[in-house]
């Protein structure tokens, strides 16, 4: 159960430093952002494993857990079982993957009309409620930064910024498994919205969303 | 050299600082606490033949050092260095197109060989790398026919007589011009740069791709490598450093974040997205974390100077390499290995993203790469010993020899060692530098720039 506390922690620390990092001067690093797409996915699969093997014991939809605010530094050791759950567990997130790839040959008309029966092939846990495993209190910002700060300038983007945006939403989205069916988070609207106007500011426009849907004022 | 046994160094001392002591020399830099962001020393290299030292920093300049010449056969003041030069290398810049600031700070310096009086320099920053030529100047022409001393030109109807105009001694002048300045190649951020044994052309390489320039040729340049995959969202590693072997201009080497090292022959073509080896070892299952990736991802690679081994860092460990064997290292050494149990906390505070560095010594004998609390490491590879020694204003007596200093890493703590939990994590050494020729070295602190030597008898 500390596992699953430490990764829910774990996940919100790397969201909002994914957040802070727009802002940085010289631009998202695409290093930096990797690095932590790599923990945040760790940190979800070894949560989504363990609460698979609590499975039976949890009700239906579990209320919001309050987040242990006493931070400790030692990090409990994930069991040798995750490794093998977080392959498993991978082979999804790649066939959910393939999926979007898919989804990628549409043709432009139907990427924002997919039938509610096409969006249910996203894997949905029990996470598609509410983000439970989200902290119940406002994501941390760095000293100084605003929360609703505009970048410096809003002209287009080329390809190079809009992938690593593109990167950093798409892994935002995978990581939360979230449904589309309140919010519009399918992939190939936020794409096109994206590469259309190609602002950062569209980037930071999703982000502000995605920050506010996890923790509802 | 070494068998090919794996060998896995701990941080114990039979007998501390092991044969080789060193003293502190000089301290570079401002003296208050109160660091200026500019003033981050951001990159240390010792040219060639070690006379000339140069740093670059967050703010985008260039000081270059200079080792005192009259003192240079006097073993004890032989580290004496002075400021030489000092230029603004790049500014600040503004890419319109993708609202996007270039920071000008100095990732890189690599010097050239000395071909001329002239020396010469490579610096990066983000998006453009430039070549910088540092002459002297110790004569001016006086005695021009149509100009006066001070510059205004003369009436000619004045002129009634020719004089040939003579060159007499001024006061030493070093003037540093760009000479070449490469840009527009790097969609990503450039994070090295390291020049051809043939002194003809250099690579640049960024996280996704290596570039090949010819160092006459600004306008142009060859992808040699290029890992971006068609789909950016099935990125899974970036290129964190590379460096041209130091004798075979054909070969190369490429770090990734993903802890493997691939190395390459451009003759075998023109594009070299495969490798001729990959170096990669097998992760330890039993250290499995969160943070795996992050501390696997090397910040560092370096030939020995003998060019048969290539020695990288990680988060944790240096580690050297064979490059006739690519299953595993041949050595790896523990930095602070007492650091891993604070993996989260360094995860929080943004530690564990630090960039370390790591150099050899003119024989490839001894290693050194920084750590925390202004703490910085050597590994004798010959001997099998290592040192801790800190960088510190209250180490900085002239001559003063450095004390090992040593990490308590659990139970009683010793007299004069230090524990994890008190380490001074904002003091970090991430980039030190040492002499081609001498016990010379430069470890850079956070605005600061400290010169040892060895210990002379």
């Amino acid at each position: 159960m500390e596992v699953n506390i430490e990764a829910r922690r774990i996940l919100a620390v790397s969201i909002s430093k994914l957040y802070a990092s727009r802002s940085q001067r010289g631009g998202l690093r695409l290093h930096r952002s990797l690095l932590l797409s790599l923990v945040m996915k760790s940190a979800r699969d070894i949560y989504h494993s363990s609460r698979e093997s609590d499975a039976p014991s949890e009700a239906q939809s579990p209320p919001e857990e309050p987040m242990d605010t006493s931070s400790s530094p030692e990090l409990p050791e994930p069991q040798p079982e995750p490794l093998s759950e977080r392959n498993s567990s991978e082979t999804a997130v790649e066939e959910s993957d393939s999926e979007e790839e898919d989804y990628e040959s549409d043709t432009a008309e139907d990427k924002e009309n997919l039938s509610p029966a096409r969006q249910s092939r996203k894997r949905r846990g029990k996470a598609s409620a509410a983000p439970d495993f989200l902290p119940n209190k406002r994501a941390r910002l760095e000293p100084g930064e605003e929360r609703y700060a505009s970048p410096v300038a809003s002209c287009r983007t080329p390809l190079s910024d809009l992938d690593s945006g593109c990167f950093v939403v798409k892994i935002i989205f995978l990581l939360l498994n979230c449904g589309p069916s309140n919010v519009h988070w399918n992939i190939q609207v936020i794409k096109k919205q994206i590469s259309e106007p190609a602002t950062s500011a569209c980037i930071a426009r999703m982000l502000r969303r995605l920050v506010s849907f996890i923790h509802p004022p | 050299m070494n068998s090919a046994n794996h060998k896995i160094r701990t941080s114990n001392l039979s007998r501390p600082g092991g044969d080789m002591q060193w003293c502190f020399s000089q301290v570079k830099g401002a003296i208050d606490d109160d660091v200026a962001e500019a003033d981050i020393i951001s990159t240390v290299e010792f040219n060639h033949t070690g006379e000339l030292l140069a740093t670059g920093d967050k703010g985008g300049r260039v000081v270059i050092f200079q080792q005192e010449i009259d003192n240079k056969n006097v073993p004890q003041f032989r580290s004496e260095y002075n400021v030489y030069s000092t230029f603004q290398s790049h500014e600040p810049e503004f890419d319109y197109l993708k609202s996007l600031e270039i920071e000008e700070k100095i990732n890189k310096i690599r010097w050239l060989p000395q071909k001329n009086a002239a020396q010469f320099l490579l610096s990066t920053n983000d998006k453009t790398i430039k070549l910088w030529k540092i002459s002297e100047r110790d004569k001016r022409p006086e005695g021009y026919n149509l100009k006066e001393e001070d510059g205004r030109y003369r009436d000619p109807n004045t002129i009634t007589a020719l004089r040939v105009p003579v060159l007499i001694p001024m006061d030493l002048m070093v003037e540093a011009s760009p000479r070449r300045v490469f840009a527009n190649a790097h969609t990503y951020h450039i994070n090295s740069i390291s020049v051809n044994s043939d002194n003809e052309t250099y690579l640049s390489a960024d996280d996704l791709r290596v570039n090949l320039w010819n160092l006459e040729i600004t306008d142009r340049s060859f992808n040699i490598v290029d890992i971006k995959p068609a789909n950016m969202e099935e990125l899974t590693e970036v290129i964190t450093a590379a460096e041209f072997h130091p004798h075979q201009c054909n070969t190369f080497v490429y770090s990734s974040s993903k802890g493997t090292i691939r190395l390459c022959d451009m003759r075998v073509s023109a594009l070299c997205d495969k490798h001729s080896k990959l170096f990669e070892e097998p992760e330890n299952p039993s250290n499995r974390s969160f943070f795996s990736e992050i501390i696997s991802s090397i910040s560092d690679v370096k030939f020995s100077h003998n060019g048969r081994y290539m020695m990288t860092r990680d988060y944790l460990s240096v580690k050297i390499w064979d490059l006739n064997m690519e299953s595993r290292p041949v050595e790896t050494y523990q930095v602070h290995e007492y650091l891993r149990s604070k993996l989260c906390s360094l995860y929080e505070n943004d530690c564990i993203f630090d960039k370390f560095e790591c150099c050899w010594n003119g024989n490839d004998s001894v290693v050194m790469t920084g750590s925390y609390n202004n703490f910085f490491r050597m590994f004798d590879r010959g001997h099998r010993r290592d040192a801790t020694l800190e960088a510190s204003r209250e180490n900085s007596k002239p001559l003063q020899v450095l004390k090992p200093r040593k990490v308590c890493t659990g139970g009683k703590r010793k007299k004069d060692e230090i524990s994890v939990d008190s380490l001074d994590f904002n003091k970090k050494i991430l980039h030190t530098a040492w002499h081609p020729q001498d016990n010379i070295i430069a470890v850079a602190t956070t605005n600061n720039l400290y010169i040892f030597q060895d210990k002379v008898n």
